[in-house]
């Protein structure tokens, strides 16, 4: 399977007229390989060194990585990724210099109340992954209202991990898990799992990490057992449908074995 | 999109040509507004919108676009000074990672939106004919960008400049250079305005070519900067900036052109 790849000046923000033609035989192309993944997680690194290589600020490239959240999405809705969750800010971002992590909680409200609206005509479910109990009465309101709003919307659920942490996620489910007196023997994977921020969402199958670093940074360490893991050299500003496709292309050509001898690409495994 | 692009229009155009017919003080104090709020735009690729570098790059704008009323000398006042002060408070309140790019970026600020946007007060109020001379600039800009807005996207294959800006087409450019040279053309006979015929084909030929670089001036600044618009102020439109591109350079042009060529 070869899908079409774009040429890399393409990249400014490919308007959805423009590819109402393109968009069918994309999908079908990939849809008959039975290898899109069903959810895609991302680690959006990279706004600070894009900034620092075209000698902007910090805050520069925070506007412009934000700036690629709405097309990364439409792009991913259009080639039949069920759930898309975005890491956004980690709970240990909070140790980064106080103007960087303001401007950063500004930026998330800011960013959900210009897109809820699109997103929610275009039938996509926003949840929120991770803790909000440390962000501002305003922010946590914002958040909510938008996650009450797009409930029941079934096209895509886009998860903003937004000051989260997968050790805390464990942690957390942990005590709750005492507090509701469940038994020992009663705890299993699936319960487990119900437990986490992303009860619901399903493991991702694919994780993208963009700026070339390799490792988890503490995302989705439970749910990412068995997920395909991704690095790209490009910064998140400049990751575009190239890079998806990309990122895709290299998915579907993976044999997905879960720990067993088959390959069981497109099923999921009984466990 | 298209829809509320053109709601946005027919709500501002007729409040556009009515403060041109009006002019006086009005058109003055609408005209630094917007240019403040476009320097705001400007500088918020870098800073928030509430910054206090943000507000005084804006209101020392509009100052430059008052200034320009009062006659050149004070005009020039307000431009040396802005252009001063602006990259100093820059430098005075560093954003989180204080960068000389960022007091370079304020000085952008001061020099293409105050200086370029003053032209848009200086020709309404030039001896004769102020007002013509300003519809003629306004309209004529106002097609090219229409003109290659609907070729473009009716039969626009051949990319124009896609590092810059992907949606541009050869197609679109063609088109906005015909409809603004007919545009030109018919208003400079319209208004009776005092052009030898040479003159008026100079200036319908250069017109829509400064109106295009404009274009391509701010897109290549977005591009820079990695964002699409710079505010969502106009529905469809964009911010003031997004609007504002070619008309900064083609006030420039007229003006210069009425002062160096026509009279």
């Amino acid at each position: 399977m070869r899908l079409r790849q774009r040429r890399k000046s393409d990249s400014g923000g490919p308007s959805p007229e423009e590819h109402a033609p393109s968009r069918e035989p994309k999908l079908r192309a990939v849809k008959q390989a039975g290898a899109v993944p069903r959810h895609v997680a991302i680690i959006m690194d990279g706004n600070g060194r894009w900034a620092a290589q075209r000698g902007l600020s910090r805050q520069a490239g925070h506007r412009a990585g934000t700036e690629n959240i709405r097309r990364i999405i439409q792009a991913f809705g259009e080639r039949g990724v069920e759930v898309l969750t975005l890491y956004a800010f980690s709970t240990e971002n909070w140790t980064r210099p106080r103007r960087e992590v303001n401007a950063l909680m500004r930026l998330v409200p800011r960013v959900i109340s210009r897109e809820v609206k699109e997103l929610h005509k275009n039938g996509v479910r926003l949840v929120h992954v991770g803790s909000l109990e440390p962000l501002s009465p305003d922010v946590r309101k914002k958040v909510e209202d938008a996650i009450e709003l797009t409930k029941d919307n079934e096209r895509m659920t886009v998860a903003l991990a937004f000051n989260y942490g997968g050790r805390a996620e464990i942690l957390d489910a942990v005590r709750r898990i005492i507090a509701d007196h469940v038994p020992p023997d009663g705890i299993d994977e699936a319960l487990f799992s119900s437990y986490l921020y992303t009860a619901g969402l399903g493991d991702p199958d694919l994780i993208i990490r963009t700026a070339g670093e390799m490792r988890l940074s503490n995302f989705l360490l439970w749910q990412s057992a068995y997920a395909e893991f991704y690095a790209t050299p490009t910064f998140w500003p400049d990751f575009d449908e190239a890079d998806i496709d990309r990122a895709l292309d290299a998915y579907a050509q993976r044999e997905r074995r879960f720990g067993g001898v088959e390959p069981l690409n497109g099923k999921t495994p009984d466990r | 999109m298209l829809r509320q692009r053109v709601a946005s229009a027919a709500v501002g155009v007729p409040v556009i040509l009515l403060l041109i017919y009006a002019g006086g003080p009005w058109y003055t104090i609408a005209v630094a507004a917007a240019l403040a709020v476009a320097a705001v735009e400007f500088q918020h690729v870098s800073r928030d919108w509430l910054d206090p570098v943000c507000i005084l790059t804006g209101a020392l704008v509009a100052g430059i676009a008052v200034g320009a009323r009062s006659g050149t000398g004070v005009w020039a006042a307000w431009l040396a000074g802005a252009a001063i002060i602006a990259p100093l408070a820059a430098l005075a309140r560093p954003s989180e990672d204080s960068k000389v790019i960022d007091a370079l970026w304020t000085l952008g600020g001061v020099t293409y939106v105050g200086f370029l946007g003053s032209f848009i007060v200086l020709l309404r109020y030039i001896d004769a004919d102020a007002r013509s001379w300003v519809y003629l600039t306004v309209l004529s800009t106002f097609a090219v960008d229409t003109g290659a807005f609907f070729i473009g996207s009716a039969i626009g294959r051949h990319k124009l400049a896609p590092q810059i800006s992907p949606h541009k087409t050869v197609e679109g450019l063609v088109g906005g250079y015909a409809a603004g040279f007919v545009t030109v053309t018919i208003l400079a006979y319209a208004f009776r305005l005092e052009m030898a015929p040479i003159q008026i084909t100079a200036l319908g030929l250069l017109l829509p070519g400064i109106a295009a670089l404009g274009d391509l001036a701010e897109s290549a600044v977005k591009r820079i900067a990695g964002i699409k618009d710079t505010s969502e102020l106009i529905p469809g439109h964009g911010g003031i900036l997004d609007r504002l591109d070619s008309i900064l350079f083609t006030f420039a042009l007229v003006y210069l052109f009425t002062q160096w060529v026509v009279y």
